[in-house]
């Protein structure tokens, strides 16, 4: 089941950190997604949409589970992965798991993010890792990360340490 | 439990009875404070449609979108089974103060685990919910006989 993760991965994660970025850009938490079928066709994009919306479940990868599914056939999506700016929260990962898609590619991950939050009462996370949640799943899941890390951090780093938040 | 609780939790178990005649899973839940209900909805989760769609996080949402943040810090969540990962951390995420659920996870996932299309993830709220400063109070099982009724018959390849 397990896949390791190639360039076109890396790529495709890229594209999900380039999303949190836009998301961020535009007065969103800087969280981004998205959901590529086997041969890397593109099937989803979401950003967080906390912010515009006042729903705190409003994630990127919830978003774009929510997006995909009803479009996308389930034979798909259980060869699909979803790539994630950071790591999915234990809300998200379980909504992957619900979607039927069963490959993970994260960027940051959570327990660096976690410490880049500490400071924020609000915005402390439940502390699961998605590896951690999804090994209760019914079904095997493939997680690949932290990924470019350096890269997703940036993103993080902007956001978070702005003295305007 | 509270005065109001069983009231409230028998509704939910309404809201799923209803779910289930209207062909969804037999899952319902409440949003409720002492001023009354703020939400209510029932599964309508669909193996084609939004698999986020359980009766939890339908009510949840429903309440953001109608109360500010600050009535929800003192509303709970009443379920008529216990919240799975993602429900308890979507709670979570709306701010409620409290979770009071009837029929507990460890005894609807044996039912659930008999359909490939049931099968979920075996982690009790209080253990999604047992990390962060913030605590939200976990209340259940509760009205358990009457809760398990919900799942009389359900859980087969041929309903499921």
């Amino acid at each position: 089941m397990s896949r390791t993760t190639d360039d076109r991965d890396l790529a495709l994660l890229r594209q999900a950190i380039a999303v949190s970025a836009a998301a961020a850009a535009s007065g969103e938490l800087p969280f981004g997604a998205v959901i590529a079928a086997r041969d890397g066709t593109i099937l989803a994009r979401a950003t967080s949409t906390e912010i515009s919306t006042g729903d705190w479940t409003c994630h990127a990868e919830t978003n774009a589970v929510r997006d995909a599914s009803p479009r996308i056939d389930r034979r798909t999506l259980a060869q699909a992965t979803i790539y994630a700016s950071a790591e999915p929260c234990a809300m998200c990962a379980s909504a992957i798991f619900y979607s039927g898609i069963r490959r993970i590619v994260y960027g940051f991950g959570e327990t660096k993010l976690r410490q880049m939050l500490a400071t924020r009462a609000e915005t402390t996370g439940l502390g699961f890792s998605c590896r951690e949640v999804l090994a209760h799943a019914a079904a095997p899941m493939d997680i690949h990360g932290p990924c470019l890390e350096a890269e997703a951090a940036a993103v993080q780093a902007r956001y978070w340490n702005a003295t305007s938040r | 439990m509270q005065p109001d609780d069983e009231n409230f939790l028998r509704q939910t178990f309404a809201l799923a009875r209803a779910a289930r005649a209207a062909g969804h899973r037999p899952f319902g839940a409440v949003v409720a404070d002492a001023a009354g209900i703020v939400a209510e909805a029932g599964s309508t989760q669909t193996a084609n449609g939004d698999p986020t769609a359980h009766a939890e996080m339908n009510a949840l949402r429903r309440a953001m979108a109608v109360v500010p943040r600050a009535r929800l810090e003192g509303a709970t969540l009443y379920a008529s089974n216990e919240p799975c990962a993602m429900c308890a951390a979507a709670a979570f995420y709306a701010g409620v103060a409290r979770i009071v659920f009837g029929f507990p996870e460890e005894k609807l996932r044996p039912l659930r685990n008999r359909t490939a299309a049931g099968a979920g993830i075996g982690l009790s709220c209080r253990a999604v919910l047992a990390r962060p400063a913030r605590k939200v109070e976990v209340v259940g099982p509760c009205l358990e006989d009457e809760a398990a009724l919900l799942h009389d018959g359900y859980w087969s390849e041929a309903t499921a």
